[in-house]
């Protein structure tokens, strides 16, 4: 609904100053939330806090995590990209059967060959002037559709398991390595993004293409470097699911899709673009695996898990989303 | 600004620093480790836990009820899970149920397919919780190897296609024209169910096979192969081998379309709509696994290895991956199979592999 709230044009995006607390509550939103299901968890079945269960919980997180976060920069451009969980399933299967030639260094091909396919996307959204919805909705199909032919339509086993061992180890004996590398690419890519002029660039993109264009600022450039992120991103999350699985499969990720972007809204990321971080879609993806891994272990019965599911996203969001950035919501 | 960057910096610093000077593990602390071989937990204490792919599909929530009413039988309640045919959804709830207390967990798990049983097996097995899985599985692995993986049960694809091979054969009177609806040719069951009516056909040499074309195991596909058999044969068709009942009942609605009520019908299954079919005589025969036995036994293996009643080394080899009975079900046994209860002496400790019809080959 797209009640014109123009009265409150953001006013600390134009006045610098210390934010208001309730401006920070806002920002902590997501952690908040986080906070309050694992509460809630906690007090459905007692037995669901311990070290073991929350270990296991971020370990599953680190793929949505990673995909979360690459689809992230996408929408920040004010765009969205359909095609991670396809592409993810993709890349499974190219794993599985580039392993046995290519060995160790199967984990950096991979990802170079969904940060291209990513890139070529991009060019296609921003060269032939295509919504990237358009895109990656057919990349999506065309994805799906590889991965169904080069793997005969079934799962391919992966017997070496080599080259994934060491995201399965944990550091510390505690922290999954998987959740370990999700953290340090989220972090990464924050630093990154804020020590170069790509922050301000991204988010200029994302609140205004053509106010963006008139700054100066390399719109196209950003972009298909966005996608590029987000290519990668899949390819790193199928390295991970393939550690866990020990097979590649065409409908490996498939259904990470929802749950990638629910994480990015959840995590108060505007899917309008422009505001949001990283940091609110790796809170964001924790909430959504909690919530896909707690509800059945809880107890909660499969019919009633669905609804619940739902309501809770859509509360969160209410909670997270910071209206006074922005404008207008579609 | 500043802030968030010395914060990041902070962190990644923080992460590193942990990643070098503590080193990496194998396993999660916290964790209990393999638990006690022989099965020491007081029968209050086990947990029993039943996954399968959906309650919509009555065959598998016949199976979790199957297991309910094991769990009643030992004073206990079943968690049910269900993954909604989503092998990864289905991995990260068997993870984080096996980071929970295992000590004592039992779980009877119908694996989404065969790629997905390695990972649940090493799971279990880490974690000591006893696991029995039913259907599917590598044919390369082998439940010996691993101390608390119990038992696989499956079976026998070519018994079930050879029986109601041998059922549709009797019923147009040993001799005339067939037609065979194949599932997904690339599964282990089309192949197993086709080479048992291949089977029948040596047996009954007045049976001739028409023709036989893939439907995929599913029901509007079957509609429109049937469609095309039966205006390619036309009166030479007498019956309709199916490999299983969604396909039966696909072929059954293109014999109602043309009018014909003079074709047997056999499938594998006993889906609800096909009983009902087989109780009004529209369909000659189909196969039961039983799926309340199937939901109350992988419980029943691990309860009584749990409670220490039967200990993993006394379950003999050829009872660790065996092929369990299957029934024949027509129209004079058909009432007993509409509303499946299980038995109670089914579960006895002593008494759990009397279904096995052998080692899985």
């Amino acid at each position: 609904m797209s009640a014109p709230a123009l009265t409150s044009p953001a006013p600390d995006a134009v006045v610098p100053g210390r934010p208001t607390v309730g401006q920070r509550l806002t920002a902590f939103m997501p952690v908040i939330a986080l906070v309050v299901l694992l509460a809630a968890l906690t007090i459905a079945d007692p037995g669901f806090l311990t070290l073991s269960s929350l270990t296991a919980a971020v370990r599953t997180s680190a793929p949505l995590v990673v995909l979360a976060a690459g689809a992230t920069l996408v929408v920040l451009c004010g765009g969205i990209d359909l095609s991670i969980a396809a592409l993810c399933s993709l890349a499974t299967v190219f794993f599985a059967l580039w392993l046995p030639d290519l060995g160790g260094i199967t984990t950096v091909a991979i990802i170079a060959a969904t940060g291209a396919i990513g890139a070529l996307q991009g060019v296609a959204h921003v060269l032939f002037r295509i919504p990237s919805f358009i895109v990656t909705l057919g990349g999506m199909s065309i994805f799906t559709a590889v991965a169904l032919v080069i793997s005969d339509a079934g799962p391919v086993r992966v017997v070496d398991r080599d080259a994934t061992n060491w995201l399965t180890l944990y550091v510390g004996g505690v922290v999954p390595m998987a959740f370990v590398v999700a953290l340090v690419l989220v972090a990464a890519v924050s630093l990154v993004l804020r020590l170069t002029p790509l922050d301000s660039w991204i988010r200029a993109t994302g609140y205004s293409e053509s106010a963006a264009r008139l700054a100066g600022a390399p719109v196209d450039r950003v972009k298909i470097a966005a996608f590029t992120v987000s290519g990668a991103c899949a390819g790193l999350a199928a390295v991970m699911l393939v550690s866990r699985n020990f097979s590649g499969s065409p409908t490996m990720a498939d259904n990470l899709l929802l749950p990638a972007v629910a994480a990015i809204v959840v995590g108060g990321t505007a899917i309008t673009g422009g505001h949001g971080s990283l940091w609110r879609s790796l809170a964001g993806a924790l909430v959504v695996t909690l919530l896909r891994v707690g509800l059945p272990i809880v107890g909660v019965p499969s019919a009633y898990e669905q609804i619940l599911y739902g309501a809770i996203i859509v509360a969160a969001v209410a909670l997270t989303l910071d209206r006074s950035k922005v404008l207008i919501i579609k | 600004m500043k802030f968030t960057s010395r914060h990041t910096a902070a962190l990644i610093g923080v992460t590193l620093a942990a990643a070098t000077l503590t080193g990496c593990t194998e396993e999660a602390g916290g964790g209990g480790g393999p638990a006690a071989e022989t099965g020491a937990c007081d029968p209050a204490d086990v947990k029993l836990v039943g996954q399968v792919r959906n309650e919509s599909n009555p065959y598998e929530a016949a199976w979790l009820d199957g297991g309910d009413a094991f769990a009643e039988q030992v004073g206990l309640t079943q968690e049910r899970l269900t993954y909604d045919g989503d092998s990864t959804r289905q991995q990260e709830q068997v993870s984080q149920l096996l980071a929970g207390d295992t000590e004592c967990l039992v779980m009877n798990v119908l694996p989404n397919g065969d790629s997905d049983t390695p990972p649940i097996v090493e799971g279990a097995q880490e974690a000591g919780a006893y696991l029995v899985t039913q259907w599917n599985k590598p044919a390369d692995l082998n439940v010996t190897d691993y101390d608390t993986w119990l038992s696989h049960i499956t079976y026998d694809g070519v018994e079930s296609g050879k029986q109601i091979g041998d059922a549709l054969a009797e019923a147009i009177g040993g001799s005339g024209g067939i037609v065979a609806l194949q599932g997904i040719l690339d599964t282990g069951a089309a192949k197993d169910r086709f080479a048992g009516l291949e089977e029948s056909l040596a047996a009954n040499t007045d049976v001739e096979l028409l023709d036989d074309q893939t439907a995929n195991f599913s029901r509007a596909e079957a509609l429109e192969v049937t469609k095309t058999l039966l205006s390619k044969h036309g009166e030479d068709v007498k019956g309709i081998w199916a490999a299983n009942d969604d396909m039966a009942l696909g072929a059954l609605e293109a014999l109602q379309q043309a009018g014909r009520d003079d074709v047997a019908v056999v499938g594998i299954d006993a889906v609800p709509d096909a009983l009902t079919a087989i109780q009004d005589g529209t369909m000659t025969a189909t196969v039961s696994s039983d799926g309340p036995w199937q939901g109350g036994i992988g419980l029943a293996i691990g309860y009584c290895v749990a409670t220490g009643e039967l200990a993993v080394e006394d379950i003999a080899d050829e009872d660790r991956a065996w092929y369990a009975e299957q029934f024949l079900i027509e129209q004079d046994n058909v009432a007993d199979f509409v509303s499946p209860e299980t038995d109670e002496s089914d579960f006895a400790c002593d008494n759990l592999f009397s279904r096995s019809q052998g080692a899985m080959s």
